[in-house]
């Protein structure tokens, strides 16, 4: 597996869709949803070992560890609202594709929430802590 | 290799165009469409399979 075999697939897919979209652009569709799962799924097959490595290098730079993983969760969500956005967005359905699109984004808010909740106590205690001083 | 399935699924929309062009020609439309929305539910049955593995894979990648 490498970047050849990932660049055969998606320019191979893309004439096939290309070849399709004349007679059933369903058919179209179907290819580019199936041909970004497949490259996704190869992907992440290559990435996993990255994702252990890079929260190793977190936990040795002594951040706490549930940022590392909301980082990562991010990463999904973002990953996930891209592949459905595009799919819509082929099929020529731009509504669709902002609402997943919007989606992602409330759903990155939900998880991203917690973190700044933090950041702002930390505001507070630093202004309180200077008007002691 | 589930990269078979890009290719199964261009070989189901090229076996159901010419089908399909065949049914009509021969004044049998009622069949074409059936025959595409057969060839539909095929396809469609793939992909499922194919986007729960994505999730899947993304849930046990990423820890959502």
């Amino acid at each position: 597996m490498s970047v050849v075999t990932i660049v055969g697939i998606t320019v191979i897919a893309a004439f096939l869709a290309v070849l399709l979209r004349r007679y059933h652009p369903e058919y179209s569709m179907a290819i580019g949803v199936i041909t970004g799962a497949v490259v996704l799924i190869l992907l992440l097959s290559q990435l996993a070992p990255v994702l252990g490595r890079l929260q190793a290098l977190l936990r040795s730079a002594s951040l706490p560890e549930e940022y590392g993983i909301i980082l990562f969760k991010a990463l999904g969500i973002s990953l996930l609202a891209q592949l459905s956005s595009d799919a819509c967005r082929d099929a020529g359905e731009n509504a669709m594709a902002e609402k997943a699109e919007l989606a992602g984004k409330v759903f990155l808010l939900i998880l991203a929430l917690p973190l700044f909740e933090k950041v702002a106590e930390l505001a507070v205690r630093l202004m309180n802590g200077g008007e002691a001083g | 290799m589930d990269v078979d399935l890009i290719f199964k699924i261009a070989a189901i929309g090229i076996i159901v165009a010419v089908l399909n062009q065949l049914l009509i020609r021969s004044g049998r439309e009622e069949q074409a469409m059936l025959t595409t929305l057969a060839g539909l539910i095929v396809v469609l049955s793939m992909i499922v399979g194919e986007i729960s593995d994505l999730f899947r894979t993304v849930k046990s990648v990423f820890g959502l």
